[in-house]
């Protein structure tokens, strides 16, 4: 019976022109979210590309000015070393001329979400300092884009998506109800729980299949829209990705079905139903982003600026107590101080400084990166509010462009600036020359496998894949016929 | 007869479970934004203000050193924030907050606050003006779909109309009962805004009360279609779907896709190239016989002219002041020429969707909104600009100072800096930021008008229905 039931049920919604209509509309703009979102990777993978060869090009053209200066010396016959300021000084190197430009590599599935990424450059000038680590570049993105959000996978599943279900479901029994066809049907050999459960699975079928086009439409654009795709197991991000859509998918259409039950007409299940919609994926986060800007607010970045002021200028006015602790830690540099020339002595007075800054500035970078450690981990709190936030938080994270990715980011920059003080640092205090660029080393970024993505997301994917569940066999359980039926008399 | 109309529709509405609790929830929504709006602004302009302060002792107390030293210490300008960010932070939160002045370099505001913030951010801050825009439309919606529709369905409609009462009466009344009731749920909100922006500064109320005509006339104009879909849909359900789809597509769905669509016609540079062409040119202007050496000879011999001398060893000055005073000068030109550019693209992508607010007009009205407020994109540039003279001004005094002593070991301290004045920001007048925005007006105006027509030919339609 139930077969029966399905057949008819799809029969009725592929007729359904409005239906049809926006499912075309919800492909169309799939088609465009993909395209969009291979143009937005590819230029960010063209400006990570340049970044690169700038900087390999700048190496070879120090490398040049290197040989150069090399050569004019073995010509005149003096000596190799120490190096003068230029091509083959390492400070000169390190601290100015070879910064590398880091640029955070797109999302695996950076196509089809953008989360927060577009907040930030996510672009860096690594030097040997470490406040080349607080200086990320501006964003240059049009302000009113990122105030009102952009147009991806994200936003079409979350805001779009729980809408096609609504319209889909919301009058498969309140409309046989106010119909009449409820008595009829009733007359036949049919149960009416059975009936209500083929009209569940037929809409499952039309939800699933519509979200597999929607995904084989853009997951085979962002397969090739950038390299990290197969590197971070896109794959499997994208897969889990439509497992928790459907999840989503499953609790509003779960969800219609259980206004159904009870709703007299169409117009009142659509009615409720628009409440609850409007109530889980706009006021609820609103409300909730609200909240936590009143109660749990970031830590304030002009408190911040000036509180690094403070400490960068106490510890300029300590520069003769840092040159002396800068000695008592390295006193294999402290002999024939007294003859250096001007360059080494700024080379030694500027490293010593960059430290003393460095140790004045650590807890209160520190404070403050705990302070948004603890906000993001209050805030994050508020996805279990509603299915939409943990649906956006879960997609975010799948995609590769949530906070715990950048984080990664922010840590490969750090290691970069770490690897470069150790191979710049000595050879500059040494007063030996940086002759060979080749060994310089360069940002590397391995990203983060689908694995790890996966396990930190897995408490929320299951609350929505659990959201769907009771929504479904709360909508399920047994229905009376007494209960399907219109108790209204019917017009004569 | 439009009074009674009016009380009627009212009762109609405030009878209805349902919409009783949208609204009350509306009314909750804006009194909460209201209330956190206020203590955000008042949070973050104690928090800038205390900022300025510690930053003038930091600046003052930097300690005896070069003028030109100082120059590349600098100082920072923290954005003001107007006391109508409690009604809209508009673009305020993906803006920076704080502007580094230094010797050579023109700097871009730095630490927006969204940066910062959590995924939630991505779902719109909730403001009074979000929630004015974006979630009483809806309730308008909500309201005015069974005017014409549940009356027409239950068969009194008819017997209105068979009474003699005059369609355009009709639409009328209801339109003012909806607007009644929306000023009901939205006049607490503003009351409470009014006071606030009055202890922060009286003259805001008169943007208060612009705004107020903005909303106004927005509603105005929503009810006006959304009745006329009301009279014109066979039933009440199709008016309701209507209405929450055209909400669904104009507020949340359309100003994405339009904002995508600008940025795809004029897109933003990426701060690479911005970059790299200003080096370029900048390099450029250096070589040997170009125009840096050009301008230095020019400004060389017209400073020596108006000195009566011949060259600078004749004088009591140092000329490394004066070659980083024409670098200062040369180099604010040269940014000023690239930030135009970019300033430039972004007033095309404006335009672009004051144009695209013909077709969703929430564009129009938060454009408006945070242009009144001082929280728009034109209110942000006005700082940049002005703090970027200052710092010209300042760095300028320096290099001077640095010029006007011979001795190269020549120091400033504290009394120096001291006489440096503060960077005192005045906002941007009223006029001069709603004049770039006529096309948003005219939208608006349009739109009205097109709700005077709707309006004709709903009362038209509804005269035929008695016929």
């Amino acid at each position: 019976v139930i077969g029966v039931i399905v057949r008819t049920e799809l029969r009725m919604l592929l007729r359904d022109r409005a239906l049809l209509g926006i499912a075309c509309v919800v492909l169309a703009l799939s088609g465009w979210i993909a395209f969009e979102g291979h143009s937005r990777c590819a230029s960010k993978i063209r400006v990570e590309a340049e970044a690169r060869t700038q900087f390999e090009s700048r190496l070879s053209e120090i490398a040049a000015g290197a040989a150069e200066a090399r050569t004019a010396l073995e010509q005149g016959q003096r000596p190799l070393t120490p190096p003068a300021w230029g091509e083959r000084h390492a400070a000169f190197v390190g601290k100015f001329r070879a910064k590398e430009t880091t640029v955070m590599p797109a999302a695996p599935l950076g196509a089809l979400a953008s989360g927060a990424s577009d907040m930030s450059s996510g672009v860096f000038e690594v030097g040997i300092d470490a406040s080349d680590l607080t200086q990320e570049r501006a964003q240059l993105e049009h302000p009113i884009s990122l105030a009102i959000g952009r147009f991806d996978l994200a936003f079409l599943l979350i805001v779009l998506l729980p809408l096609l279900v609504i319209v889909l479901s919301h009058a498969a029994l309140a409309g046989e109800r106010a119909s009449r066809r409820a008595d009829l049907l009733l007359a036949q050999p049919i149960d009416a729980t059975k009936l209500l459960f083929g009209k569940a699975l037929a809409s499952v079928i039309v939800l699933t299949a519509l979200l597999l086009v929607v995904f084989v439409i853009v997951g085979s654009t962002a397969a090739w829209s950038t390299p990290t795709f197969s590197s971070e197991g896109g794959s499997l991000r994208l897969v889990v990705w439509f497992a928790v859509s459907l999840a989503y998918a499953l609790f509003w259409l779960g969800l219609s079905l259980m206004v159904g039950r009870s709703a007299p007409t169409p117009s009142s299940s659509a009615m409720i139903l628009g409440g609850i919609y409007v109530a889980c994926v706009i006021v609820v986060p609103a409300t909730a982003s609200l909240t936590a800007q009143a109660f749990f607010p970031p830590p304030s970045r002009v408190e911040h600026i000036v509180a690094s002021r403070q400490a960068t200028q106490e510890a300029e006015k300590k520069k003769a107590d840092a040159l002396a602790r800068f000695y008592h830690d390295h006193p294999e540099l402290a002999e024939g101080k007294d003859g250096l020339d001007e360059t080494e002595n700024w080379v030694r007075e500027t490293e010593a400084q960059a430290r003393s800054i460095e140790e004045t500035l650590a807890p209160v970078e520190q404070r403050f990166a705990a302070a948004l450690d603890g906000q993001r981990r209050v805030s994050s709190a508020f996805a279990w509010l509603s299915p939409a936030i943990a649906f956006r938080a879960v997609v975010d994270d799948l995609a590769g462009v949530g906070p715990a990715r950048r984080g990664l980011y922010l840590e490969a920059v750090a290691d970069l600036l770490e690897r470069r003080r150790e191979f710049f640092v000595p050879a500059m205090l040494a007063r030996q020359p940086i002759d060979d660029l080749s060994r310089v080393p360069r940002f590397e970024f391995a990203g983060e496998a689908a694995g790890t993505a996966l396990r930190r997301s897995s408490d929320l994917i299951l609350w929505l894949v659990a959201l769907a569940v009771i929504a479904f066999a709360i909508a399920l359980r047994p229905l009376p016929a007494a209960r399907f039926l219109d108790p209204r008399p019917a017009a004569s | 007869v439009i009074g009674r109309i009016a009380r009627n529709e009212v009762i109609r509405i405030v009878r209805d479970g349902r919409l009783r609790c949208a609204a009350a929830v509306l009314v909750v929504l804006l009194a909460l934004s209201a209330w956190v709006g206020r203590e955000h602004q008042q949070t973050l302009a104690r928090e800038r203000a205390a900022a300025t302060e510690q930053e003038r002792t930091l600046f003052v107390g930097q300690g005896d050193k070069n003028p030109h030293s100082a120059a590349h210490y600098g100082t920072y300008a923290f954005r003001t924030v107007p006391a109508l960010a409690m009604f809209d932070p508009g673009l305020l939160s993906v803006l920076g907050t704080a502007q580094y002045l230094e010797a050579h370099r023109r700097n871009f505001l730095v630490g927006a606050v969204a940066a910062d913030s959590p995924v939630l951010q991505r779902f719109g801050e909730l403001s009074a003006g979000y929630v004015l825009a974006v979630l009483v439309p809806l309730l308008i919606f909500l309201l005015a779909y069974g005017a014409f529709a549940e009356e027409r369905e239950n068969g009194t409609l008819a017997l209105v109309l068979a009474q003699g009462v005059v369609p355009w009466k009709l639409i009328v009344g209801k339109a003012i009962a909806l607007l009644a009731v929306l000023g009901a749920i939205a006049g607490p909100a503003f009351v409470m805004l009014a006071i606030g922006v009055v202890v922060e500064d009286w003259r805001g109320l008169g943007r208060l009360g612009l705004l107020a005509g903005l909303y106004v006339s927005f509603f105005a104009v929503l009810a006006a279609f959304a009745l006329a879909i009301s009279a014109s849909a066979r039933s009440a359900r199709s008016a309701l779907a209507t209405l929450l789809v055209g909400w669904v597509v104009l507020f949340v769905v359309g100003p994405r896709i339009a904002v995508m669509v600008a940025d795809r016609l004029r897109p933003a540079p990426d701060l690479g190239t911005f970059e790299t062409n200003l080096r370029a040119e900048r390099s450029a202007m250096r070589v040997p016989g170009g125009e840096w050496e050009r301008r230095e000879k020019a400004a060389e011999q017209e400073l020596l002219a108006s000195r009566g001398a011949k060259g600078f060893e004749e004088l009591p000055v140092n000329p490394a002041g004066f070659a980083m005073d024409l670098d200062e000068v040369l180099a604010r030109e040269l940014y000023g020429k690239h930030f135009a550019a970019l300033f430039a693209t972004q007033r095309s992508h404006e335009r672009m969707l004051a144009m695209a607010a013909a077709l969703f007009p929430v564009l129009a009205v938060r454009s408006l909104s945070a242009a009144i407020c001082g929280t728009d994109l034109e209110s942000h540039r006005h700082f940049h600009e002005s703090a970027d003279a200052y710092r010209f001004d300042v760095v300028r005094a320096m290099n001077m100072a640095m010029f006007e002593n011979r001795d190269p070991s020549f120091e400033v301290g504290a009394s120096f800096y001291e006489s440096v004045p503060r960077f005192e920001y005045r906002g941007l007048p009223l006029a001069s930021v709603l004049t770039p925005r006529w096309p948003e007006f005219v939208v608006l105006g349009v739109l009205m008008l097109l709700g005077v027509l709707v309006t004709r030919r709903c009362a038209l339609r509804l005269t035929g229905e008695l016929a």
